[in-house]
Formats: structure tokens, C-alpha cells, sequence
């Protein structure tokens, strides 16, 4: 198959020894081609925009840009371009977060690579690459999909995807300046957005977020 | 003739001469009447005369003699003589010599009135009379209040005194001053100098001074001193006295009131030190700032440690804010103390501690944590009372303590999974130098094999390793939606540890035997990780097997009230996770998996669930086994239990939430009824989004029927045609129902106003979930559109 025939896929993660792991893998694939490698998600537009891919396989906790609102930016630029989540950790909130922010698909790094093909073969067929129970906790409505308002909701499938990502840092140890910088976003948004979801947990104090952060997979210990 | 006089129109002013008419003048508002010299008949008299007594006016115009305006006031008169005549004869008698005293009439009329007599060159007599009611009853009064004042005196429960001023004696004294004094009221009687033996000696002189000064000068006082009582005890008073008025043929006095002050002087006392104490704290210190603001938060006090904490002087604050002087504050800090301030006004409530960074006068950040007490008074906030600490270092301190632990427990961790990986490694470098030595085709077969089994050894490590943090720091999740059917769990679940229990070459065999009691019906956990906690514990139970035996699992109901003892979950349960549950009534499943094996003794069971603690040989085991089962189960809200002997085998009881209704709607059977999907039989979703398209594909595929995307139209096997209203216009549908009368055509979303939709689409409004896919089909199956092909 010539190169013009495979699909471009690009690939994100930070760590050099996996995306030459997944580029050797992939392009084993005679119907796949890896378009471009990023060490973070900041050059993402620019990127799809000179390459066009079709897909593109992301890692979750990188430096840099939050993927997930990454995602959303994508969707809305390059709304036939298929992103795909690569994580180490197989997590409800990540799923739950990938789902909302607009991806195709989760896979668990550490699942077999023919796992992986298949659940990237799946979404360039046009289906849905994640387990049936995350998707349960979805539903159809006003034109998007959104989490399903049941008694059994956890708190913090009630954040939005921004939301998360301030919580995120927050629990990273970033004061609201910082955080401001990061998303380039001012300091008095960044606050609303702590008030809004430190409402929601009902949680007080900074040192209380973090530790539910790190309970709820949000972050790293 | 002066005009008071012309006007009157009781006077005879022809008789009246010069020298009278200014004896006349002279009366001023008084009542008077002359009489003549010769005869002494009224000559004239003004209107006030005969008001004063109620005289009719033409009675004094008939020029009566002195006689008799004699005998009519005599008749008017309360306090007159017994003896008329004898009344009668003193007046005449004063009106030859007139002069002398005043008389005071008291009149039936109830007016005061007193008189006097003068005569006039010419031998006239001129009587004028002063109406003196109201001063009289003025000082009755007075006289009335001054009895009442001596009565208080006497019994007031304060001590009273009255010192007459012109004798410098002490009139009175309430016998309540024993209680002030400890000393009798009569010893306070007589020269009012005497007091002072009963006086502090420290004090006697002030006393003496005051009291001395206030008499000869008849002034107010006001002085604390203090008396010895006689046993000895000391009583601080205040003593305050002033003049009373003074009225005719009354002597100066003043009357004073002693106060027992002792305990008022205690507190005083006391408050003072409390102050000096609390003064001397707030400038002492150096991590924190006491200060004052008004509402404006512009502050009004500031204490000196503020030179200490922030370089700045006490003075160079004052009417500022905190975070005026540096421009780069951080504006939400600001924010964050705008915000407190204006919710402690609104709710008159002390606000939440928060933290800001405050700058030194140099520049330096110094983060402080801040608590704000609102002053209220009358209902309103007047100002706030604040503390100000520096908590820079604390939170340096705290930060690298935490870094500490987590390098602590990283190292744990490291040293354990470096050893493993070290020894997984071997086998890769060693399969990958002889695969480039000696790539000859039947070697690379069994190299590859060994590298791919080395590999697939770490991705299991890992998985474990991430499986067990992500438990250990993961919130319980009990109330989750997860749940798994216990009968078909063990139903799937018992093969796969027989096959995980076979025991190696050389080792005797094992057997496992179940025992499915009452379990309810379902558990609150993930099937898949359920799976791999029990899985562990059959490992161990072979693993202490080494002569063979019989592994028991028993699946029953955990007994009441198990949750209760579950203290990890509710500690560690996330805010608002639990509230109003009711845990000691919490059903529950229980796991018991019990062995034949070597047991453990009481140093291996304390350490059981570390992480990386193992009794096996290195590469045998990654020692995360019982760990991950501990945080599995913790995860899911439950408990794990263990019970074993050194050569009696071990027995570990897992208890997870259980549910006793079902969680999920029944899975959508067609068929049995002739309702069957036909084969080849199914929906065309065609959607805008492909994405949501995919979505309500796997939801449709998971109820049962075949469904696929596309956004053309419905060709002959679509028996079902699910649309976007916003993609497909009426027209277009209508065109395609034409010639396909038997397809559903079902359309996801509100009802579109455009004219020209077949009524034969049914709409779906509202959201679409996992629930509503079977009402889609159900939607589609009711209008009788899925035929099978061979019906």
C-alpha cells in the first residue's frame, strides 16, 4: 500500500522510548503510517493542520497543554479528525473526561499492542473504543454527550472538563497565578472555576483537594 | 401720670399726688390700695388689688374705710385670728404705725399673699400685697423632698451621707455604710473630719483635702479611696458629693453617696494585667501580626511585630490597606481578602481562615494565613480584629516533608521494582545479543519467545503496580454504579482459578471445591478487578501448598452489621460520598478462601498486606499480591480478613457492599415470541455527528440489534432508519418513505416545525442513554416494521 493509501496518525506522548515503540509498531501496519510524533500537546493544531491525519493517539499526563481541552479545540477545528486516548492508567475519571471532552476511544498502555491495533481499527471504522460500562454513564442529549444525571453520580463526574483540568493543577501544587499562565486564562476565572468545583465536592481546603485528587486518579501521589 | 397708672381704670388719679405716684410705681406687679389721711377711705387702688382678694371693684369704688377692707380680708383669710375684733384692732393699730414686718395671709382661696404698710408724707397709707403662692409651694416642696432624702439616707442599700456645710458636722449617715465600711453609722456621726481614722492611710490626706475644699467651697467631689475595715480588710470606695440647694433659712449642706468599687477595682486591676500581658505578647512575636481595620479594611491599629514580619513601621500602615504599597500583589489575593471581608459584613460571622501573599517592604513574598474576627455592635460590623501569621516556612517545611515521605515510599517502591525489572531485563539482553550473534531462522523463534515472555512478566508487574496505587489512593467506591452479578460471577470465575491452581510438576495436586451459599444477589464492585483480588488469593493458597490439597472458596452473605467495623472506608470516605448512609444496615457479599497450606506465623500475617513483602524467592513473586487484594477491596468499600496458624493453613474472608435489587434494566431479549430480529434485519443511524453516531450504535448493538452508520440513504436491509432532523429534511424522508413504506423512521430530537414530515416518524425527544436504546427498538418493533425475510 503506498504511503498516499494508510491513514496518518499522529502520535503524542512525552516519553521519546514509547512513541518510537508505537511508530515501530505501527507502521509495522501495512494500512497505517505515523504522520508526526509530539513530546506535548501545545503544537497539536499546528501540527494537524500542515499533516491532516485522521487519527491521533494521545497521552493523558504530559507537560503542557491539557490534553483534554486540547481535544475539545480539536474537535471543533478538525471536527473529522479521530483522537484517541493512550494512557498508563485505565481511570474513571480519565475515561469519563475523554468521553465528554470529545475523543474516540481509551487504551491502557499496558494492554497487548494487538489490542491496541484493534481498538484503533475500530474508531476508524466509526465506532466507539471504550469499555460498554463508561459509555452506560453516557447519554445522547442536546446534540452532545453528557454525563448522565443518576443517583449513583459521583461528584466529580459533575465538573466540567475545565474544571477538571484547574483541579488538576491545583493539586499539582500551582497557585492561581500559575495556573492562570498555564491556560492563559486570568487569575479571576481560574478562581471561579476553583469556587465553582470546590462547591461541588463540597471540599474547603486546597490540601483536602489534592488528597481527593490523588484518590480519584486526577493526579499522580 | 405715668400710663399704667392713667389706664387703670380703678384709680382716682385726681388724688393722687407726685410723691404717691412713685410709691405707686414702686409696687410693679403688686396689688395695692391708699387710703386717705384724713378719713383713711380708699382713694385708690389697682385692678391686681381686687384680684388678689376677689374684692368686686365697685364695692372698692364706694371708698370704704380701713375698717373695713379690714373686715373683708379678714373674711377671705385661712390663718386669721380666733378673735375678730381683736384682728380688726391690730390692723388699725398698724395702719397708724405703719411699717414693721410683712404679714403673710394665707386666704381661703388658697393663696399666699404677703402685705405691707407704708405712709406717705401727706399721712396716706399706701398697703400693697405680693401674690407668693407658687414660691411657697415651691419650698414646701423642697421641704417635702428633703424629708424624703433623710428618710433614703437613713435606709439606702448604698451608703449616704449629709454634711452640714456651716458646721462642717455630719448630719446623717445610711446605716448601710456598714457595709461599705465594716464601721457603724454612728461612728461617721459628728465632725466630718473624723472620717479619715476609718480611711487607708495612703489616702487620708486626699480625703481630708477634698472633703475640706468641698465644704468651705460648696462644690461636687468625686474620689476612690479606701477604708480599713476592722478585720483588717481593705474596700475600695468611691465617694461622690455635692451641695444641695439652698433655701431661705436653710444651711449649706452636701450629701454624698459612698459606692463599695472593690470588685470593680479587682477587675480593673486585673484587666490591666491581662492587657499588659496581651500588649506585651502581640509585640513580642515575629510570625504573626495583630491589627484592626475598618470596614474599608483601611487599618486602624497594627502591632509593632509588623516591622518584624513585613519591614514596614506600625505608622506607615495606618489608614492603608494591606498589599496597597506593592502594585505586583496578586490580584486574587486581594480578591480573596475584598471577598471575606464583605461576607463577614453581610452575615456578621467570622469567615473562614484563607492564605495570601503579603510583600516586605524589600519585595520578598511572605505568605500569610489570615483570620478575621468582625466587631459587631448594634447589630452592625464596625471593624474587623485580625491575625496575620507567617506560615512561609510552615508550608516550606510542610512541602518538603511531604517530598520526603513520597521520596520514602518512592523508595521503597523503586527498590523493589528495580530488583524485579533487573532480573526481567536479563533475559532480554541476553535474547537480544544472540539474536545479533547468531540471527540463524531456527533460533529467532525461541530468543523471541523468551524476550516476549520476559516482557510480558513486566507489563504484569506494572499492571499490578498501577492497579495497587490506584487502589491504595483511590476513594472508596461502594456506591458506584458498578455492579456484578455473584452467580454468573462464579459461574465464569471458578474454571479460570482451576486452571490458575494446577500445580506445577512435582508437586501434589490441587483440588478446588466451591460452596455457593446465600449470597445476595449482587456485589458492588468491578467483576474484572473481583476476578483478580480472589485470583490472588488462590495463588497464595497454591503457592503454600506445595504437598497438595484442597482450596475451599465460600460465597455467602456477609453477617449484619459488617460495614460498621469497616473504619478505613468511612475515614477515608470523600466528602459528601456517604452522607445519610446508613452503614451498619449495608448487605453485604462474602468471599472465603481457605487453604490447606503452611499457614503463616505471626510476623508473616502482620506484614501480609505490604507492598513488596514476600515470603518467595525473587522473580517467584512480586510481593504486591495480597497488597493489590487489600486495595482492591478497600477500594470498593469493603474489608479483607485473615486468619491463619504456622502449619495450619490460612484463611482470608473478603467482604464487599452488596445489592439486593437489580442495578440494571433485564438485557432485551427478542425472539421466543416470533418477534425475532430478522437476520440481515437492521438500523441505518444517520446522524450528523459520526461520532454521536457511533455512540447510538454500540448503545443499539448492546440491546440487541444490528445497527450501522451512514449518512446515505436506507437501503433494502435497513429495516429501521434512525435521522437527524437538522440533516434530512422533510422532503427528503417523504421521498424515501415513498417508495419504502415498511421502513421505521425514527428521528432524534424535538419535533421540527417545517411542514411536509410524514406523519408516519416517530420523535424522539429528550436524551438518549443506555435505557432509552431499548425503547428505540421497542419503537421500532411496535410498528411492526422489522419483518423477518422468511415470515
Amino acid at each position: 500500500m503506498s504511503a498516499a493509501h494508510r491513514v496518518g496518525i499522529v502520535v503524542v506522548d512525552d516519553h521519546e522510548i514509547a512513541r518510537e515503540g508505537i511508530r515501530s509498531r505501527l507502521e509495522v501496519e501495512p494500512d497505517l503510517t505515523v504522520l508526526a510524533e509530539l513530546p506535548a500537546a501545545d503544537d497539536l493544531i499546528q501540527v494537524c493542520e500542515k499533516h491532516h491525519p485522521q487519527l491521533v493517539l494521545m497521552d493523558i499526563d504530559m507537560p503542557g497543554a491539557d490534553p483534554f481541552t486540547m481535544i475539545a479545540d480539536l474537535r471543533r477545528l478538525f471536527p473529522e479528525i479521530r483522537v484517541v486516548m493512550l494512557s498508563a492508567y485505565v481511570r474513571d475519571g480519565y475515561m469519563d473526561a475523554s468521553v465528554q471532552s470529545g475523543a474516540w476511544g481509551y487504551i491502557s498502555k499496558n494492554d497487548p499492542f494487538d489490542v491496541i491495533l484493534k481498538a484503533v481499527r475500530k474508531v476508524l471504522a466509526g465506532d466507539l473504543a471504550f469499555p460498554p460500562e463508561v459509555l452506560e454513564r453516557f447519554e445522547f442529549s442536546g446534540g452532545n454527550l453528557r454525563r448522565r444525571a443518576t443517583e449513583a453520580t459521583t461528584p466529580i463526574s459533575t465538573l466540567t472538563p475545565r474544571e477538571l483540568e484547574v483541579m488538576r493543577l491545583i493539586a499539582k501544587g500551582l497557585s492561581t497565578k500559575e495556573i492562570a499562565g498555564v491556560l492563559h486564562r486570568s487569575p479571576k476565572t481560574i478562581d471561579a472555576h476553583r469556587t465553582s468545583l470546590m462547591r461541588k465536592l463540597d471540599i474547603d481546603d486546597r490540601v483536602e483537594l489534592t488528597r481527593y485528587a490523588i484518590r480519584e486518579g486526577i493526579v499522580e501521589p | 401720670m405715668n400710663d399704667a397708672i392713667r389706664h387703670d381704670p380703678a384709680l382716682r388719679p385726681e388724688a393722687v399726688s407726685a410723691e404717691l405716684e412713685r410709691l405707686i410705681l414702686d409696687t410693679a406687679d403688686e396689688g395695692f390700695c391708699l387710703f386717705s389721711a384724713p378719713d383713711s377711705r380708699i382713694i385708690a387702688f389697682n385692678q391686681r388689688f381686687v384680684d388678689i382678694f376677689g374684692f368686686d371693684p365697685q364695692w372698692a369704688n364706694t371708698e370704704p374705710t380701713v375698717e373695713a377692707v379690714a373686715e373683708a380680708i379678714y373674711e377671705r383669710q385661712r390663718n386669721r385670728h380666733p378673735d375678730r375684733a381683736e384682728h380688726i384692732q391690730r390692723v388699725l393699730k398698724r395702719h397708724e404705725a405703719p411699717g414693721g414686718r410683712e404679714m403673710e395671709l394665707e386666704l381661703l382661696s388658697g393663696r399666699f399673699v404677703v402685705g405691707r404698710t407704708q405712709a406717705a408724707r401727706g399721712g396716706e397709707r399706701l398697703y400693697t400685697f405680693r401674690d407668693v403662692t407658687s414660691e411657697r409651694r415651691i419650698l414646701d416642696q423642697l421641704q417635702a423632698e428633703r424629708q424624703r432624702l433623710a428618710s433614703l439616707v437613713e435606709h439606702a442599700p448604698v451608703a449616704m451621707y449629709i454634711i452640714n456645710c456651716a458646721t462642717g458636722m455630719t448630719t446623717q449617715v445610711s446605716r448601710s455604710i456598714r457595709n461599705v465600711s465594716g464601721h457603724e453609722a454612728e461612728s461617721f456621726m459628728g465632725p466630718s473630719i473624723d472620717w479619715e481614722r476609718h480611711v487607708h492611710p495612703d489616702d487620708r490626706a486626699l480625703v481630708r483635702r477634698t472633703i475640706s475644699d468641698a465644704i468651705a467651697g460648696q462644690h461636687f467631689y468625686d474620689i476612690d479611696y479606701r477604708y480599713i475595715r476592722p478585720d483588717g480588710t481593705v474596700r475600695w470606695v468611691r465617694d461622690t458629693a455635692g451641695p444641695l440647694p439652698v433655701a431661705e433659712g436653710m444651711e449649706p449642706q452636701l450629701v454624698g453617696v459612698v459606692m463599695d468599687l472593690t470588685r470593680q477595682k479587682t477587675a480593673e486591676r486585673e484587666l490591666r494585667q491581662s492587657e499588659r500581658r496581651f500588649r506585651e505578647l502581640i509585640e513580642g512575636v515575629s510570625d504573626f501580626i495583630f491589627y484592626e481595620h475598618d470596614v474599608d479594611r483601611k487599618l486602624t491599629y497594627v502591632s509593632p511585630s509588623v516591622e518584624r514580619m513585613l519591614g514596614y513601621g506600625a505608622d506607615e500602615l495606618l489608614g492603608h490597606r494591606f498589599g496597597e504599597f506593592h502594585p505586583d500583589h496578586v490580584a486574587a489575593d486581594l480578591a480573596r481578602a475584598r471577598e471575606s471581608v464583605a461576607a463577614a459584613i453581610e452575615t456578621r460571622r467570622r469567615q473562614p481562615q484563607y492564605e495570601v501573599v503579603l510583600r516586605r517592604k524589600s519585595g520578598e513574598p511572605v505568605l500569610c494565613e489570615i483570620m478575621e474576627y468582625p466587631v459587631v455592635a448594634k447589630g452592625e460590623v464596625t471593624g474587623f480584629h485580625g491575625v496575620a501569621r507567617d506560615v512561609t516556612a510552615l508550608r516550606d517545611i510542610q512541602q518538603r516533608l511531604r517530598e520526603r515521605e513520597r521520596l520514602a515510599i518512592l523508595g521503597t517502591f523503586a527498590g523493589g521494582l528495580a530488583h524485579d525489572l533487573n532480573n526481567l531485563l536479563l533475559p532480554i539482553r541476553a535474547g537480544l545479543d544472540v539474536l545479533e550473534r547468531d540471527p540463524a531462522p531456527s533460533k529467532v523463534a525461541s530468543r523471541v519467545n523468551s524476550i516476549r515472555r520476559a516482557t510480558d512478566h513486566i507489563a504484569e508487574l506494572t499492571k499490578k503496580l498501577l492497579m495497587w496505587t490506584r487502589h491504595e489512593a483511590s476513594q472508596p467506591s461502594a456506591f458506584s454504579t458498578t455492579a456484578t452479578d455473584i452467580r454468573s460471577w462464579v459461574q465464569e470465575a471458578l474454571p479460570f482459578y482451576q486452571d490458575a491452581v494446577v500445580a506445577p510438576e512435582g508437586e501434589g495436586a490441587i483440588e478446588v471445591r466451591l460452596d455457593l451459599r446465600d449470597p445476595p444477589r449482587q456485589a458492588k464492585i468491578d467483576g474484572g478487578l473481583l476476578k483478580q483480588a480472589i485470583l490472588n488469593l488462590f495463588l497464595n493458597a497454591r503457592d503454600s501448598m506445595t504437598s497438595g490439597g484442597t482450596i475451599t472458596l465460600i460465597v455467602d452473605r456477609s453477617p449484619a452489621g459488617w460495614a460498621a467495623a469497616v473504619e478505613p472506608l468511612a475515614a477515608a470516605a470523600s466528602p459528601g460520598e456517604y452522607k445519610g448512609v446508613d452503614r451498619a444496615s449495608l448487605p453485604g457479599v462474602r468471599f472465603t478462601v481457605t487453604d490447606e497450606g503452611c499457614g503463616m506465623d505471626e510476623s508473616v500475617l502482620q506484614r501480609a498486606f505490604d507492598p513488596f513483602f514476600s515470603t518467595k524467592s525473587r522473580g517467584k513473586s512480586t510481593g504486591l499480591g495480597l497488597a493489590l487484594v487489600g486495595s482492591i477491596v478497600r477500594s470498593a468499600g469493603g474489608q479483607v480478613q485473615i486468619r491463619s496458624r504456622l502449619g495450619q493453613g490460612t484463611s482470608i474472608t473478603v467482604d464487599v457492599p452488596a445489592l439486593d435489587r437489580p442495578s440494571r434494566p433485564e438485557p432485551l431479549r427478542l425472539g421466543a415470541d416470533g418477534e425475532r430480529m430478522a437476520p440481515g434485519a437492521r438500523m441505518l443511524i444517520g446522524l450528523r455527528d459520526p461520532r454521536v453516531a457511533a455512540f447510538v450504535r454500540t448503545g443499539l448493538v448492546a440491546a440487541g440489534v444490528e445497527a450501522r452508520t451512514g449518512a446515505g440513504q436506507p437501503e433494502a436491509d435497513d429495516a429501521a432508519w434512525i435521522i437527524d432532523p437538522d440533516l434530512h429534511g422533510p422532503e427528503a424522508v417523504a421521498a424515501v418513505l415513498e417508495s419504502r413504506a415498511d421502513l421505521a423512521v425514527i428521528a432524534l430530537g424535538p419535533r421540527d416545525d417545517r411542514p411536509g414530515w410524514p406523519g408516519a416518524i416517530l420523535w424522539l425527544d429528550g436524551s438518549v442513554n443506555a435505557l432509552t436504546f431499548r425503547s428505540i427498538v421497542d419503537a421500532a418493533r411496535q410498528r411492526n416494521r422489522f419483518k423477518g425475510r422468511d415470515e
